[in-house]
């Protein structure tokens, strides 16, 4: 038990290699983040809107969107096959939204409400598809409490600054052309959010700043803030991937691991070689 | 004294009879003639002093004698002389000889003058014996040569014999200054030495004799105990030196058929298709907790206190239990008792030093110690830019101290405390991509400790006993950042005993108990581990169990072997044991058959059946995340196999397997929707094993090696209605062949190739983006379905051993993956498994060692 344990530590050793291409770089159909804009702890009476966030190669390319709901999913292992098929739902759309209690089936929410303890973690299953024939699924998990009793209040983190080779680039900063093989330092400040514990109280959640850009690599693509700080930094190298473009896409996602807790932030900036 | 022999010759009747005695007689007589001559009435005495040089071997003084009517000398004179003191001291003696009286005819006494002669004869000196105290002893490691004969002999004639004894002394005392020594100990050059010594003289010499076969033991053709089908015991001396291995006896049974592959960091053994965990390491019939250090680099004993290890791939006896795979039982052996003995060995990543003395005739102790050094060196080789610094970098240690004690011949204690600790400590400046879950600290340590007391005895002729008692610690500490962390301790009592009747010389029969108590501390915030079958997925994406826990388990067992041979040759042994497991609340009853017959033709049948148990794992029946409700997994073994020696030094044997696995534990899918009333774990699953063992072994003089070639299936499924898929581990075809050749004047070198297929994998069939963690989550085909590349590998060793009077020295290198062949050891995906790559194992990697032995 013990050695599968370690192995299983381990077992993240296996997916590094310099042969394939940094994750950050982005050159196909992608679902960045799913964002839920609303409350993070569901009840019966919750509005779900949740958007994508999709990086596509082409604009307009995306052809299809697809949404799966199920109250409780089977996991990865049995592919989050839906454990109650009659609560599972499908709609289509761009984004998701509506209340829980006009999602679900009221049969469904009578199966739900009869289990003990009525704390469930309802997943959302996104699948896009573009008009050159790629598919992305993507997950989101968010806690649903049927139990009519709950009064937390989870908060998203929130990117506060950015800073792009040392000048403040929020969302509506325009960016100075940035020269092709520099290095770029990025700075983001981040605020933290708010989720659940292992015992369903609210508590601090670390966030993590993750990069993505359609030219270039990062020195390290996922950073989350030193003990006491708030803040992240990062190195861009505009070098190796997608040089040839005359601007590069950059998001910056943070997210805290307990789901539809994110904040992004796009840039377009243009190039010069 | 030297005593003088003085030879009395009354020269009157000599010179009477042969004309040379001259008689004086007085003229006024005529008539009377001289009718009696005088005669020495007592022997004369005469003393010369020590030291005198005698001139020639017989020296002579002649007196003239005046004898009166009394038979007294009155006077003498000295006639003819041989010089001093031979004159003065016969002149001396003569004075007071005493004669009969002279008679004349008329027989009246008369005084009467005569020639005495006093011879005196040069002693033989008596020869002083020439001592020779001598040892026999072996070259390099001062091993006495014991009960070997010596014979002393000059010109065909044996002078003098004697024997050695324990310590290989003697003694021989010979009357001659020189002669030739014979000696011919069995397994040792011949001795033929002229020795050449003073008589009177006694001398000290000890012979360093070489052994005539150069250190190759018989191995794996040793004596067979009698309750296994299938039981192969590795003695420590010839496995030293095998390719591949860095002398590490443990790591020779990788090599075993019947033993699959392990993968790069797995050093579990796996036997006949089982897992890791189905199989059972046992020190002296106690159970250790780790065999390797960091997945197989390097065993947790050191190999210098092994006597032998036992290897049973399958059907063992009652004497074990709580396992459906095999058994590993590492013999510990007996300290020396002569001398202070030792070894020091550097290689590559380790170093380590192991010694052994008696103490007194009773008792003697040891103690070795061995830690790795690659955590000195290995920041150096890790770029500035990386994204990892180790705090700690990866090292592990071992300890062993012993004691033996042997109160009398009937009696043995031995005292072995041993433990071990492998830790790795690291920062992660940054998240891993894909799995950001790892940052900060990545920390893991392993530790044991453990004593052990072994009491063996001989109660009489028909009974002996066994018994030994365990106390042992072991902590398993883990931690990737604050938010994942395995902390388990487990205090274990454990106690064994084994009586041995043996009554009638076609039967035994041997019972005993198994008796186990674990004290466990758990506190984790982990994933659920995967099951055999379930491949990995981003520990990002899983859920975690949360639990702090304390438990007592207890697991007593008792068990009966018993053997009859009802005619010459033919072994019976049935056996039963019974276990109890606390944690499940369940018993199982396990019986088992051996059968044997030897042929004359040196040929051996041989068959066995049998039911075995095993319990869940805690984490499986833990009543937290658990299913206490769970059974044991159970196994149906067979097997049957032939022995057969070809010619000395040659010997073949083949076994046929089969195991079919039942109440195998699985994962319940329906687990997660309904957590209060479904429970996380079933005993759904079953399984298949089944194949053949081929070992060709060969022992000679210049070559001792063995060709293995296993070939096997092993299949699992969840439960009836699902399909058969291979096991994680399922290894159709291994083949090893390994040998190792006796160049000479202490040169050897050895190979070891081999080919073995490759481990099942699960394909990717799709992925899903988790957007909490931000990694992609692979969703898996068929499991087990697909296949990474055959394994190939050839290792090579060269060593050169230099032996003088008293110590060895070993210089080796051992070149692994010689060809630098990339065996695939499974895959590596991409962030979003859109691509693979074979991971591949180590490199070729040339390893120098030295080793020092006394």
């Amino acid at each position: 038990m013990k050695t599968k344990f370690f192995f299983l530590i381990l077992s993240f050793f296996s997916s590094c290699s310099d042969d394939f291409e940094p994750r950050s770089y982005l050159a196909r159909l992608e679902v960045l983040a799913l964002k839920q804009d609303g409350p993070l702890l569901l009840t019966e009476d919750s509005d779900l809107n949740i958007t994508p966030v999709v990086f596509e190669t082409e604009q307009n390319s995306i052809e299809d969107h697809t949404w799966t709901i199920c109250p409780v999913s089977k996991g990865s292992r049995s592919n989050y096959e839906c454990a109650i098929p009659s609560c599972e739902k499908k709609i289509t759309g761009d984004t998701l939204t509506g209340k829980i209690n006009t999602l679900l089936e009221p049969a469904c929410l009578g199966i739900l409400k009869a289990k003990n303890p009525k704390m469930f973690s309802l997943t959302i299953l996104y699948t896009v598809k573009s008009k050159q024939g790629e598919e992305r699924k993507s997950l989101l998990e968010l806690p649903l409490s049927l139990d009519g009793n709950q009064t937390l209040s989870l908060t998203a983190p929130a990117i506060s600054e950015v800073k792009i080779n040392n000048k403040t680039a929020n969302e509506k900063d325009t960016i100075e052309k940035l020269t092709l093989k520099t290095k770029i330092p990025i700075i983001v400040t981040v605020k933290k959010g708010k989720g659940l514990s292992k015992e369903n109280t609210l508590e601090d959640k670390d966030p993590l700043v993750y990069f993505y850009s359609t030219v270039g690599k990062f020195k390290a693509s996922t950073l989350v803030p030193k003990s006491g700080e708030t803040t992240v930094e990062a190195e861009w190298s505009l070098t190796d991937y997608g040089i040839k473009k005359d601007k590069a896409d950059l998001y910056i996602i943070v997210r805290d691991e307990t789901g539809g807790q994110t904040d992004w932030i796009k840039k377009e900036i243009p190039l010069q070689q | 004294m030297k005593k003088i022999f003085v030879i009395l010759k009354i020269l009157f009747f000599f010179f009477f009879f042969l004309g040379q005695t001259k008689l004086l007689i007085s003229k006024e007589e005529a008539e009377p003639t001289l009718e009696i001559p005088p005669k020495l009435l007592a022997p004369i005495e005469t003393k010369i002093p020590e030291g005198t040089l005698y001139p020639s071997d017989e020296v002579v003084v002649t007196l003239e004698l005046d004898v009166n009517t009394k038979g007294e000398v009155e006077t003498l004179r000295l006639q003819k002389s041989s010089g001093e003191p031979f004159d003065s001291v016969a002149k001396e003696a003569g004075k007071n000889l005493k004669f009969s009286p002279a008679l004349l005819s008329n027989g009246e006494p008369t005084p009467i003058t005569i020639t005495f002669e006093v011879k005196f004869k040069k002693p033989i000196k008596e020869k002083v014996p020439f001592v020779l105290n001598g040892k026999l002893l072996e070259r390099g490691t001062r091993t006495p040569i014991k009960n070997t004969n010596l014979l002393a002999k000059k010109n065909e004639l044996t002078l003098a014999t004697s024997q050695t004894n324990e310590k290989g002394s003697f003694s021989l005392s010979a009357r001659e200054d020189s002669f030739t020594l014979f000696a011919l100990p069995i397994g040792y050059e011949q001795i033929k030495v002229e020795i050449k010594g003073q008589a009177g003289e006694t001398r000290e010499e000890i012979f360093y004799l070489e052994t005539a076969k150069k250190g190759f033991e018989t191995t794996i053709r040793s004596e067979r105990v009698k309750s296994e089908v299938t039981k192969r015991v590795i003695g420590k001396d010839t496995v030293e030196i095998i390719a591949g291995t860095q002398g590490d006896t443990l790591k020779v049974v990788q090599n075993l058929p019947g033993v699959a592959r392990p993968s790069f960091g797995g050093g579990a053994p796996i036997l006949r298709g089982s897992s890791p965990g189905d199989s059972k390491v046992y020190l002296e019939g106690q159970e250790i907790p780790l065999l390797y250090h960091f997945g197989g680099l390097r065993s947790t004993f050191h190999s210098a206190f092994l006597d032998s290890v036992e290897y049973i791939p399958g059907n063992f006896s009652a004497y074990y239990g709580r396992a459906t795979g095999g058994v590993i039982d590492v013999k510990v052996k007996d300290l020396a008792k002569d001398m202070f003995r030792g070894r020091i060995d550097l290689n590559l990543y380790d170093a380590g030093f192991a010694v052994e003395s008696p103490v007194s005739k009773k008792v003697s102790i040891g103690m070795a110690f061995r830690r790795s050094y690659v955590d000195a060196f290995l920041n150096a080789f890790i770029p500035d830019d990386a994204n990892i610094a180790f705090t700690t970098a990866p090292r592990f240690y071992d300890y062993q101290f012993l004691m033996d004690y042997r109160p009398d011949e009937n009696h043995k204690f031995k005292f072995v405390f041993f433990g071990s600790l492998d830790t790795v400590r690291s920062i992660f400046d940054n998240p891993i991509e894909n799995n950001p879950v790892i940052r900060g600290e990545l920390a893991v340590r392993t530790m044991f400790h453990n004593l052990q007391v072994i009491y063996d005895s001989k109660l009489s002729s028909v009974l002996r006993q066994r018994s030994s008692i365990l106390f042992g610690y072991q902590e398993f500490k883990t931690n990737a950042g604050k938010n994942l962390y395995f902390d388990l301790d487990v205090k274990r009592l454990s106690f064994r005993s084994n009586w041995e009747y043996t009554p009638l010389s076609w039967f035994r029969i041997r019972t005993g108990i198994d008796n186990r108590w674990d004290f466990v501390n758990i506190n984790l915030r982990a994933p659920l581990r995967p099951l055999e079958g379930e491949p990995p997925t981003p520990l990002a994406s899983k859920d975690f169990l949360t639990t702090q826990d304390k438990n007592v388990g207890y697991e007593p067992s008792w068990y009966s072997i018993f053997s009859f041979e009802p005619f010459k040759s033919f072994i019976i042994d049935p056996s039963v044991r019974l276990d109890w497991y606390r944690a499940i609340k369940k018993w199982t009853f396990d019986p088992r058959l051996m059968v044997r017959y030897e042929f004359p033709t040196k040929t051996e049948l041989k068959a066995g059946v049998g039911l075995y148990h095993q319990p869940p794992s805690p984490d499986q029946s833990a009543k937290k995340g658990g299913n206490p409700e769970l059974e044991a997994v159970k196994s149906l073994q067979t097997s049957v196999g032939v022995f057969q020696e070809i010619t000395t030094g040659i010997d073949f044997e083949i076994t046929g397997f089969h195991k079919s696995l039942s109440k195998v534990v699985t994962r319940n899918s329906n687990y997660q929707a309904n957590p209060t009333t479904e429970k996380p774990y079933l005993n759904t699953g079953l399984g298949e094993i089944y194949g053949f063992e081929l070992l060709l072994n060969t022992t000679k003089n210049f070559f001792t090696g063995w060709l293995s070639y296993t070939f096997q299936r092993s299949l699992r499924k969840n439960n009836d209605t699902s399909e058969w898929r291979p096991f994680d581990f399922d290894q159709p075809h291994i083949l090893t062949a390994l040998g190792t050749f006796d160049i000479g004047k202490g040169w050897s070198s050895g190979f070891r190739f081999r080919v073995v297929s490759g481990n099942p994998t699960t394909p990717v069939e799709s992925v899903v983006f988790d957007t909490r963690s931000g990694v992609f989550v692979p969703l898996y085909g068929k499991s087990n379905s697909a296949r990474v590349g055959l394994f190939h590998q050839l290792d090579l060793r060269v060593d050169k051993l230099w032996t003088f009077n008293l110590w060895k020295l070993r210089l080796y290198l051992d070149i692994q993956n010689v060809y630098n062949r990339k065996n695939p050891e499974g895959l590596s995906y991409n962030y979003d498994y859109s691509k693979k790559q074979e991971v591949s194992g180590l490199p070729i990697l040339p390893i120098l060692g030295v080793m020092a032995e006394w």
